[in-house]
């Protein structure tokens, strides 16, 4: 049992410190509706006339999830990051626990965080796009979305590689979140893409993630077993192999025991 | 019984010399070259040697932090090498004695953190938290954010921190650096009270007062090699160090060898020896017979400042 006190030690201390940084909350919640709500006054002046109510749902559900997507990619790079700087990642590495715990502590708790600033904003554009019926469905996307995410476990070990690599993860992981957001499709249809983009985005697994809870809320369940999400699991197992082969690497050139 | 046993520790770094903007070559720099020792259970043992002589990364292969080129340490028995989970079991660590925390968090909780990496539940790491904050004087502060903590509280959470999962073995870099006199007595007087307590401590220090003072056996190491080892008055005795002895005579004109005037105004007879109490004898012996009174008499220990000085100096 000692692995799972070791989670939910990590996933209490970092929820925790997050959510006492009440600046770093307020900003990643109001993120979204600061950018939806300028998105859609942007079409409604183009256009001249009131954009469909709609449009701010999907941008709203949009950007919230790509905070989730970003939180949970970037997650354990940024916690060896953060612990690399605070002298934390030593101490926790001279403690009895294996560092793929620690990938998924850090994954579960930034989820969580996520999740937290998903439900206020879901609430909230799933009233003013649908309708106060449409909460259930709105909780049911919940799940939907998480299991839809659970690749990015196979980015966020991607991530951590290349942070205990290049140590300074922030340009790059920065320049990927951008790339993600670009061509998943969470704030735009991804139809609008060029076709290359689009091939991208659906190679990915946050596309599928967004368009699953969008569908969940509007009452579209079925559209979920028309995409080949299960072949994203594929993910979890290269971003294992990628981050073992560069854990190796760099436990070579450093000569130490982990990171 | 050894409780750590370090035998022929080599390392070897890679550092990086840039030598234009875009040129750099690598440079080998041996941290370690041959190090043996060991602890025996209950022991303060030390690690003295000037900066980048190699304490720290003797330090951090013990607690399977760094991998050695070559060699092997053992802990309660178990290879770090080959067994690195369970010698983490039988280690605390103070790495920094200002670093490691959640700032955001109070110090209890992050006590508690990290009672819970070690597999405790949380009640049970709560429970030890509170015990720990006691015993290292933290009090009420325990309960406030990190961030607000002066680096002697930070120190003490340090070594709380260190105890949070009973280990036998603690180890200790530099724990007392940057603190005022006042924090630094108290982490040495915690340090100490460990070991009466039956804890085996591996210590590293810059200040020989404290080590002096702490430790049952020290060790200096120079350039990744112990060049001496044993207690601090073996150490002494093995460089020879010669003891510092003062006599003051209490009258105005003194003939007599090495004298100079003392602060009272009195002259002071200043003779440095190997053998302090034969000599002290014959300088009182010598007083008596011409018929003047003694004042005061000091003999001064040769410290282990000065044996570390000059163990070094031959070295080089």
């Amino acid at each position: 049992m000692r692995i799972i006190e070791q989670i939910l030690g990590i996933v209490e201390a970092e929820i925790r410190a997050f959510l006492r940084e009440v600046g770093a909350f307020l900003g990643l919640s109001s993120f979204p509706f600061i950018f939806s709500f300028v998105a859609y006054a942007l079409g409604s002046g183009m256009s001249g006339k009131p954009a469909d109510p709609k449009l701010l749902f999907y941008q709203l559900i949009g950007f919230s999830m790509f905070i989730i997507a970003l939180l949970m990619t970037f997650s354990a790079a940024t916690f060896v990051r953060e612990g690399l700087l605070t002298g934390r990642l030593e101490y926790l590495l001279s403690a009895p626990i294996h560092p793929f715990v620690i990938v998924v502590a850090t994954m579960i708790s930034s989820s969580l965080l996520g999740l937290l600033n998903y439900i206020i904003i879901g609430i909230v554009a799933t009233v003013l796009a649908y309708d106060i019926a449409y909460i259930l469905n709105f909780l049911l996307s919940i799940l939907i979305l998480y299991v839809a995410l659970l690749p990015a476990l196979g980015f966020s070990m991607i991530m951590l590689a290349i942070g205990i690599v290049v140590r300074e993860t922030e340009p790059l992981s920065n320049t990927i979140a951008s790339f993600i957001g670009a061509v998943s499709g969470l704030i735009y249809p991804i139809t609008l893409l060029p076709p290359i983009l689009q091939l991208i985005g659906k190679a990915m697994p946050y596309h599928y993630a967004a368009e699953y809870a969008r569908a969940t809320i509007a009452g579209y369940l079925d559209l979920i077993f028309k995409q080949p999400f299960f072949f994203l699991f594929i993910y979890i197992l290269a971003g294992f192999l990628v981050y073992k082969y560069f854990e190796r690497a760099f436990i070579k050139k450093r000569g130490t025991y982990g990171w | 019984m050894k409780i750590v046993e370090v035998i022929d520790l080599h390392k070897e770094y890679k550092a990086k010399v840039r030598e234009g903007f875009f040129k750099s070559r690598i440079r080998n720099v041996k941290a370690l070259n041959g190090v043996n020792f060991h602890i025996n259970k209950g022991e303060i043992f030390s690690l003295v040697g000037p900066n980048g002589a190699g304490k720290t990364t003797t330090i951090r292969i013990i607690a399977t932090l760094l991998l050695p080129d070559k060699g092997e340490a053992f802990v309660y028995g178990y290879s770090v090498l080959k067994e690195p989970t369970k010698v983490r079991e039988k280690l605390g660590v103070v790495l920094y004695p200002n670093k490691g925390f959640y700032s955001r968090l109070t110090g209890i909780e992050n006590l508690v953190y990290y009672g819970r990496l070690y597999g405790l539940s949380k009640g049970e790491a709560l429970r030890r938290a509170k015990e720990l904050v006691e015993l290292v004087n933290l009090g009420k502060d325990a309960y406030r954010t990190v961030d607000e903590y002066s680096l002697g509280m930070m120190a003490k959470l340090s070594i709380a921190k260190c105890l949070i999962n009973d280990a036998p073995i603690l180890l200790f870099d530099e724990p007392t650096i940057g603190l005022d006199p006042l924090s630094a007595r108290k982490i040495r007087s915690l340090i100490k009270e460990l070991a009466l307590k039956g804890k085996t401590i591996l210590l590293t220090s810059h200040n020989m007062w404290e080590v002096e003072n702490l430790s049952d056996r020290v060790a200096m190491i120079n350039k990744g090699k112990i060049i001496l080892m044993g207690s601090p008055i073996e150490v002494k005795q093995k460089l020879r160090l010669k003891y510092m002895i003062e006599v003051e005579v209490l009258a105005e004109d003194v003939k007599l060898d090495n004298v100079s005037i003392g602060e009272r105004g009195y002259p002071v007879i200043k003779l440095t020896s190997e053998k302090p109490t034969e000599d002290l004898l014959k300088v009182v012996d010598e007083i008596r017979e011409k018929g003047y009174q003694v004042g005061y008499i000091k003999i001064i220990e040769p410290s282990l400042e000065e044996a570390f000085a000059k163990a070094i100096e031959y070295e080089s």
